[in-house]
């Protein structure tokens, strides 16, 4: 049943499961835990559709590189999933069995833990049983770039999709309006004995459950985390700590331009490293996508040398015609861009900030910083991919200078996939939650969603983070029966 | 060392010829490239001139 905190607070005092957000991954865990016959609390903060007030919660200065984590994420019922493009592409076995430079490890799991659950994200995300990952075009020669393969979804829209679901499974009752803004930490029994809720005027209650799950995205994961006091006294979270360290997204670089060979096909095209790659040039992968630009690609390379003749034709005056000239950049056919792996470090991280939010919780900053090992990945896909572009005959790449020059900084955008904060890892030494999702220091707390990355990979994670929930909802299914079973 | 760049705009095609020419020969002496581009494109077989990645045979065939 869905219902509003703003008018309705009667909770039930004998919930099996609090789940905090519900997006993509906190809408699924509800569903499949419901349906496994456990009592679930799905708390959202947001409302049925957007919101102002809701989403300035969401503000969140850059004090690195700009991430735009305020537009990014959208802060309602459905989540970020309201404007997901619909891009998936699964983790592949190299994701897990490649640790990053550095000295953190990477997935302290196989790949076989994660694979088994393709096939359940994939129906989640409509998209069509057994289906194979497609490729747009053929890869290059050398060995280096194969053709990216990938699914569109519809994309689907959580909140709409599952409308009915969330409104008629029984045991599962979502509240909108409702924020979590307080996780209290029981550190005698290493249990979190209760989350605080509240509504928008900050009338607050205390809601305890037996198990409790965090899937608000990787910023406002770690912020629950370092807000709760009760677990930094308890050691559990260290401000200073990997919890909101590790801060990872994919990398849109503007890599440059290209100019096509007559006779090639005008249609983008899509290419993704090869473990051979990464091996060679121990960098992290990535996916390149070169698309001509729309005049040339409607009208031929001669509408650029129009355009490049009507300006120097309304430049006036000889001077500024030479200096037109001087500096003219050839645009070429088209343009690269890129989703690239950033690997985890820990000076790209979330903090929290003294200023409080409306419903008196401390507001977060995000430094997002690259290290020395993402430049060296930018600057071997940009210029190897240059070379095998010329290779195998498609044309000829300008490579940006920052491309290949790492002192001059980059030109480059976000793509909205924030990972990492909450890592996965074998021990509280190396990250936050275990191979379970479970908080490393409690007994009872889970992360969900893509703030458990150990590593980032270069795949959309909308998909790989719901085969992760799909695990978890087994895994805490499973232990709840255990329990049941131990008890009786 | 400075970066290697040149506008092509500034030049006729005689003088872009000469330069390339006279880059690649350049590159093969000194290692150039190298110098200017990092590990990516110090394997032999390519130049990096303003940015284009082009085949250095290109050049080295031309005449002087």
């Amino acid at each position: 049943m869905i219902q509003d905190y703003e008018q309705q607070k009667t909770l039930r005092d004998n919930y099996d499961f609090c789940i905090i957000g519900a997006g993509p991954a906190g809408i699924t865990l509800g569903l499949r835990l419901a349906a496994a016959g456990w009592n679930v609390l799905l708390a959202e903060g947001g409302g049925r559709e957007y919101a102002p007030h809701s989403q300035a919660l969401y503000a969140c200065p850059s004090t690195g590189l700009e991430l735009y984590a305020e537009e990014t994420r959208l802060r309602y019922l459905g989540g970020t999933s309201n404007h997901w493009a619909g891009r998936c592409r699964p983790f592949t076995a190299s994701d897990f069995a490649v640790a990053p430079p550095g000295e953190l490890p990477g997935w302290p799991i196989a790949y076989a833990e994660i694979e088994p659950y393709l096939p359940v994200a994939m129906d989640i995300v409509d998209l069509p049983a057994g289906a194979d990952f497609r490729a747009l075009n053929t890869g290059l020669e050398g060995g280096d770039f194969e053709a990216d393969r990938f699914l569109l979804s519809t994309p689907t829209r959580f909140a709409q999709k599952y409308a009915t679901a969330l409104e008629q499974t029984p045991g599962l009752d979502l509240f909108i309006n409702c924020n979590c803004v307080d996780l209290e930490f029981d550190q005698a029994s290493g249990h979190l004995a209760a989350v605080v809720l509240s509504d928008y005027q900050r009338n607050r209650q205390r809601l305890v459950a037996r198990n409790f799950i965090l899937a608000t995205g990787a910023i406002e994961n770690a912020r629950q985390l370092l807000n709760s006091q009760s677990l930094v006294a308890a050691g559990v979270v260290n401000k200073e700590g990997l919890v909101g360290a590790c801060f990872m997204e994919h990398l849109n670089i503007e890599m440059g331009t290209f100019i096509l060979k007559s006779g090639q096909d005008p249609e983008p095209r899509q290419y993704y490293t090869t473990d051979a790659f990464l091996a060679e040039y121990q960098a992290g992968k990535g996916n390149v996508t070169t698309a001509l630009l729309a005049d040339v690609q409607t009208y031929g390379r001669t509408a650029e040398v129009k355009h490049f003749l009507e300006n120097l034709a309304c430049d006036m005056g000889i001077s500024s015609k030479i200096e037109f000239v001087a500096k003219f950049s050839c645009p070429g056919d088209g343009v690269i861009s890129t989703m690239i792996e950033q690997f985890p470090n820990l000076h790209s991280r979330i903090s929290l900030l003294d200023e409080h939010d409306a419903l008196g919780v401390p507001k977060v900053s995000v430094n997002w910083v690259l290290s020395a090992d993402d430049r060296h990945t930018i600057k071997c896909i940009g210029t190897e991919l240059a070379k095998q572009f010329a290779d195998t005959g498609l044309g000829f790449v300008k490579l940006n200078e920052f491309v290949y020059d790492t002192s001059i900084p980059l030109k480059m955008a976000p793509h909205a996939h924030h990972m990492g904060t909450t890592r996965m890892a074998a021990s509280a030494q190396t990250g936050v939650v275990d191979g379970n999702c479970r908080v490393f220091g409690t007994q009872n707390l889970y992360v969900a969603g893509s703030s458990i990355f150990a590593k980032g990979g270069a795949s959309n994670p909308t998909m790989p983070l719901l085969q992760f929930a799909v695990r978890l909802a087994d895994h805490l299914d499973a232990k709840m029966r255990a329990q049941s079973g131990a008890a009786a | 060392m400075g970066k290697l760049t040149f506008c092509t705009a500034q030049l006729g095609r005689r003088g872009f010829l000469q330069s390339c020419v006279l880059l690649g020969v350049g590159s093969a002496a000194f290692g150039a490239t190298a110098v200017f581009a990092g590990k990516p494109v110090e394997k032999p077989g390519f130049v990096v001139i303003n940015g284009w990645v082009l085949p250095s045979r290109y050049f080295r065939d031309q005449p002087a």
